[in-house]
C-alpha cells in the first residue's frame, strides 16, 4: 500500500515538474509594443531574397503581439548599442549555438533599446522554405526563436514551445508558435 | 504489488531524467571533451565591463570570479570566467546564448580557454546550479552522481586532446 501512494504521489509531482514549467519572461519589453530592423542578407547558403523573407515572416510570427517593421537591407554586421536592430549573418562559429540575439535595454525603466541578431553561418547550413534541408537548419524557424528573444521571452522549459532552447536539425516546428509562446508574449503585450 | 510499484516508479525516474537530459543539445561527453577546466565553485565576484570582441562587436561583459572547491578536471585554483552580456550603469546587455550567474550561487562550470581568457566551453549548458542540499536541477540528480559521470566521462576519454 505504502509502495503504491509512495508511487503515486511521485507520478503527480513528475507530471506537474515536466508539464507546468512553463514561458519565462525576461523582465524588459518593447515601449510602444513595436520595433523596427534591418536585414544584411549576406551569407554563404541561400539567395539574399529567400534570408529576407524567411526572416520577416519569422518577425511577422510574433506581429499579433509585438509587430516588426522591416526598414531594409544593410550591410552593418557588428554587434553594437546603436539604435538600428540589424540582423545577420557571420562567417563564424559560436560553440554549438546556431544564433543568438543581443539585446540592450535599461535595466530601470525595463525598456529595450536595441538587438542584433547573429546566425553562425560557418557552423551551421541554413536552408530557404521547408524542403530540402540535410543536417542543417530552416533560416524561418530559427529565426522565429530568435524574435522571441527580441520581444522579451527568455527560454522556456516547454518541449513543444518555440522558446525552448535546442532545436533538432531540419525542424520546420519552431516556425509555428505552441500556446507556451502565445502565453508569454500575452504576458508581455 | 510492492515490487511492481517500485519498478514503475524506477521507470518513471529514469523517464524524467532522459527528458532533461533531452533538453541539453551537448552530452555530457561533449562538454567533457570540449573543456578544459570543469570545477564546482562558488561565483564570489561580478564585474562588469564594456569590451570589443575579435569581430568588433561593443559588448558588455561579466568577469566571473569563481572559488573552486572542487577542481574534476584542469587546472584547479580560482579563476575568472569572462561572459557576455552583464549590467553597467544605465545599460544591460542580454545575450540569448550566454550563461548568467549571481553572486554566491553555487555552481558547476564548464569552461575552456580562448587566447588568455575562461569563456563557457558549452553556451548555456556551461554552467549547472547546485542548490543547498546538493541537488543539480538541470540534470535532476545530486551532485555526488553529476561528479561521478564526469568523472566517468574523463576516464572514457572525455579528456580533450
Amino acid at each position: 500500500m505504502k509502495s503504491r501512494i509512495f508511487f503515486i504521489f511521485f507520478f503527480i509531482l513528475t507530471i506537474s515538474a515536466t508539464y507546468l514549467q512553463s514561458y519565462v519572461l525576461e523582465g524588459y519589453k518593447w515601449a510602444n509594443a513595436q520595433y523596427t530592423y534591418f536585414i544584411n542578407p549576406a551569407n554563404g547558403d541561400i539567395t539574399r531574397q529567400a534570408a529576407i523573407t524567411a526572416i520577416k515572416n519569422a518577425s511577422n510570427t510574433w506581429a499579433p503581439w509585438c509587430p516588426g517593421t522591416y526598414l531594409g537591407t544593410t550591410t552593418l554586421h557588428t554587434v553594437s548599442n546603436n539604435g538600428k536592430n540589424t540582423v545577420f549573418f557571420r562567417n563564424a562559429s559560436s560553440g554549438n549555438a546556431i544564433a543568438a540575439t543581443y539585446i540592450y535595454y535599461n535595466p530601470n525603466t525595463h525598456r529595450i533599446l536595441d538587438f542584433d541578431m547573429v546566425f553562425y553561418d560557418k557552423a551551421w547550413r541554413f536552408y530557404a522554405g521547408s524542403t530540402g534541408c540535410v543536417q542543417g537548419f530552416y533560416v524561418r524557424d530559427i529565426a522565429t526563436h530568435e524574435f522571441g528573444h527580441v520581444i522579451g521571452l527568455d527560454h522556456s522549459h516547454v518541449l513543444a514551445a518555440t522558446m525552448y532552447p535546442s532545436a533538432p536539425f531540419c525542424t520546420t516546428q519552431l516556425r509555428t508558435l505552441a500556446q507556451d509562446d502565445i502565453n508569454g508574449a500575452t504576458a508581455i503585450y | 504489488m510492492r515490487l511492481f510499484y517500485g519498478k514503475l516508479t524506477v521507470l518513471l525516474l529514469l523517464s524524467t531524467g532522459l527528458l532533461y537530459a533531452y533538453q541539453q543539445t551537448l552530452t555530457l561527453d561533449d562538454l567533457v571533451r570540449d573543456s578544459d577546466r570543469i570545477i564546482r565553485g562558488r561565483v564570489e565576484k561580478l564585474t562588469v565591463r564594456t569590451g570589443v570582441n575579435e569581430y568588433g562587436d561593443n559588448l558588455i561583459y561579466t568577469d566571473v570570479s569563481l572559488k573552486t572547491d572542487d577542481s574534476l578536471k584542469g587546472p584547479g585554483g580560482n579563476f575568472i570566467l569572462t561572459t557576455e552580456g552583464g549590467q553597467l550603469n544605465d545599460v544591460g546587455l542580454a545575450v540569448s546564448d550566454s550563461p548568467r550567474f549571481r553572486q554566491g550561487e553555487q555552481v558547476v562550470v564548464f569552461a575552456k580557454t580562448a587566447g588568455t581568457k575562461n569563456i563557457p566551453a558549452g553556451g548555456l549548458q556551461s554552467r549547472f546550479t547546485i542548490m543547498s542540499d546538493g541537488y543539480v536541477p538541470e540534470m535532476n540528480m545530486r551532485y555526488g552522481e553529476f561528479k561521478s559521470r564526469i568523472l566517468d566521462s574523463i576516464r572514457r576519454g572525455g579528456i580533450k586532446k
